[in-house]
């Protein structure tokens, strides 16, 4: 039998092994708690916790958007994504701080139990479940189709793209269903490392084959210049998207369910602060890799277009590596969507356990009955997922934009949270649904995309939303 | 120093920080490329970001630690009531 031909598989035979034994001994230690399933015991500590939030946080759309981005945009996705991640590391201490202190002090374990314990309003806090559950949705989409690419790209299509996207997914869901945050948080450090040292891998890799990362840029530019320009091919980026984009990833992040639970996870407030300092330096080590990746591939596939743009990640890998060493790095890949997909999975079953099933159905639950519901949950979401992945978007880009403007709705709420005195409930509600509106009005047409004024939709649904609770405050602070 | 305790400095610089990755006033310059034939405005968001970082540091330092020993000693977080017995039976 053909060693050149086995290597893909033995690879991820080696990784998945290895990954399921990281994954058990997080289930054995386990003590069969919901706070030690869903939090790990609020025991992380400074490395642990920088691994499984940058691993969480980086995903399918690292991997293969950022390449796709490269190739349609250029190097401009670069210091957007690279800056505008790493300044949103403050909200660790902004946000995460808080969400940390409170949740050590009341128990809490979900998003929406920390919105309950502030404003003492049912509806608010379905609400908010809701917008995080349908939003995080298509974002934990991206991470089977983004396997499902790299599978179908390893073996030559011998594994076809929903197959191997669904494989994955019933990988992720035994080790989570097993292990629950403490696995996902070993398994998190294992595969951060991999992701951080095999992108760098990757890049140096194919830079070599095409003469070094100089001559790279420099042929790439002779075919292109318009890749190096400020505003992207295409002027991608107006002044005004460019601002829309680094003021996303701010509203967003602290947002994305996965990572706002893991603000309670911290064993101290200086897990956290370890992780704030960290952030910036990673995101501009890192994040420039798959960019010039994927700008790099004009060179070899002059004529990508559409949803084939997203799959220039393996497509250079293909063509500049040797078989081991796209491998090893399509590891590196399914780690970054592993991780990420595992963290979705365990974050939207918990929410929905706790704040639906226990406080509405069985409040009477036991602790193993909790975690139960949360395994059958997290299975149920893994099927929806694959169900959504089964057709591809056009863009992982445009895909997360909307994922990630739907949950940046629910910025102004939780700042008001935190920081807010005689906030109202009922303006936090009607701050979500406002934004949410305006949001569907805006991508079915009904409200015209002039009334933007060029921004993306984040600037005026957040700006709308945070209006409606400040009237709010004030028409209170009137009454009293 | 005494600065570096003070919220209004941070939240000072790192809105000017914010608005230095706009950097609209060198938008419309030509490309010119610099070492590894990557164009020199990039190198700004390098330093830019690394900048970011030190910052995060000295801040982490200087800022946040004083801060969290000086709440060590408050028994809640500041702004927020707190839950009655019925929200602690609702609540499980």
């Amino acid at each position: 039998m053909n060693l050149e031909w086995l290597l893909p598989y033995i690879t991820l035979g080696v990784y998945l092994l290895f990954t399921f034994w990281v994954g058990l001994i997080g289930y054995k230690s386990q003590k069969n708690t919901a706070e030690d399933y869903f939090l790990a015991n609020r025991s992380l500590g400074a490395i642990v916790l920088f691994f499984t939030l940058s691993a969480t946080n980086f995903s399918a759309f690292f991997f293969l958007g950022f390449a796709g981005s490269g190739y349609r945009i250029g190097i401009s996705y670069y210091p957007m994504m690279a800056w505008g991640t790493g300044f949103a590391a403050l909200t660790f201490y902004y946000i995460g701080e808080r969400v940390w202190r409170l949740g050590k002090e009341k128990d809490l374990i979900t998003p929406g139990e920390l919105i309950f314990e502030r404003f003492h309003n049912h509806p608010l806090k379905l609400i908010f479940l809701g917008v995080m559950v349908i939003f995080t949705l298509p974002y934990l989409t991206l991470q089977p189709i983004g396997a499902g690419y790299l599978l179908e790209n390893l073996t030559g299509g011998t594994i076809p793209y929903f197959w191997g996207a669904a494989f994955l997914t019933l990988v992720i869901v035994f080790y989570v269903f097993i292990g629950g945050m403490k696995s996902v948080a070993l398994t998190d450090v294992f595969q951060g490392i991999l992701m951080f040292g095999l992108m760098i891998l990757a890049l140096f890799a194919i830079a070599h084959n095409l003469g070094g990362i100089s001559q790279a840029n420099q042929a790439v530019y002779d075919l292109n210049p318009e890749l190096f320009t400020r505003a992207g091919r295409e002027n991608f980026f107006t002044q005004k998207k460019w601002f829309s984009y680094i003021c996303l990833w701010t509203f967003t992040l602290p947002m994305l369910p996965q990572m706002f639970m893991r603000f309670y996870t911290p064993k101290t407030s200086d897990s956290l602060k370890v992780a704030t300092i960290f952030y910036p330096i990673i995101t501009g080590i890192l994040f420039i890799c798959p960019v010039l990746i994927g700008m790099w591939g004009h060179l070899a596939f002059p004529d990508l277009t559409g949803k084939a743009t997203d799959q220039i990640f393996p497509l250079m890998l293909t063509k500049y590596t040797s078989n081991w060493l796209t491998s090893l790095v399509m590891v590196g890949a399914l780690s970054a969507f592993m991780s990420t997909l595992d963290s979705q999975l365990l974050a939207l079953s918990s929410m929905i356990t706790r704040d639906v099933y226990t406080s509405y159905f069985r409040p009477q639950a036991s602790l193993s009955e909790q975690t139960l519901v949360g395994r059958f949950l997290i299975l149920l979401l893994a099927i929806v997922g694959l169900i959504l992945a089964y057709q591809p978007p056009e863009s992982i880009l445009n895909l997360a934009t909307v994922a990630f403007t739907g949950l940046s709705v629910l910025f102004p709420t939780v700042v008001a949270a935190l920081y807010g005195r005689n906030v109202s409930p009922l303006s936090c509600l009607l701050s979500i649904l406002a934004g949410e509106l305006i949001l569907i009005g805006l991508e079915t047409n009904v409200i015209p995309s002039s009334w933007t004024f060029g921004f993306l939709p984040v600037i005026p649904i957040v700006t709308v939303s945070s209006l409606v609770i400040v009237l709010g405050m004030f028409s209170k602070s009137r009454t009293i | 120093m005494k600065i570096f305790q003070a919220a209004s400095f941070w939240w000072f610089s790192f809105t000017v920080m914010f608005f230095l990755a706009l950097d609209f006033w060198s938008w419309e310059q030509p490309v010119n490329l610099s070492w590894l034939n990557l164009p020199s405005w990039v190198f700004y968001f390098v330093g830019l970001q690394t900048i970011l970082a030190l910052a995060l540091i000295l801040w982490a330092r200087k800022f946040w630690s004083p801060l969290l020993r000086r709440q060590t000693t408050q028994p809640a977080v500041t702004g927020v009531p707190r839950s009655t017995p019925q929200d602690e039976t609702e609540r499980r």
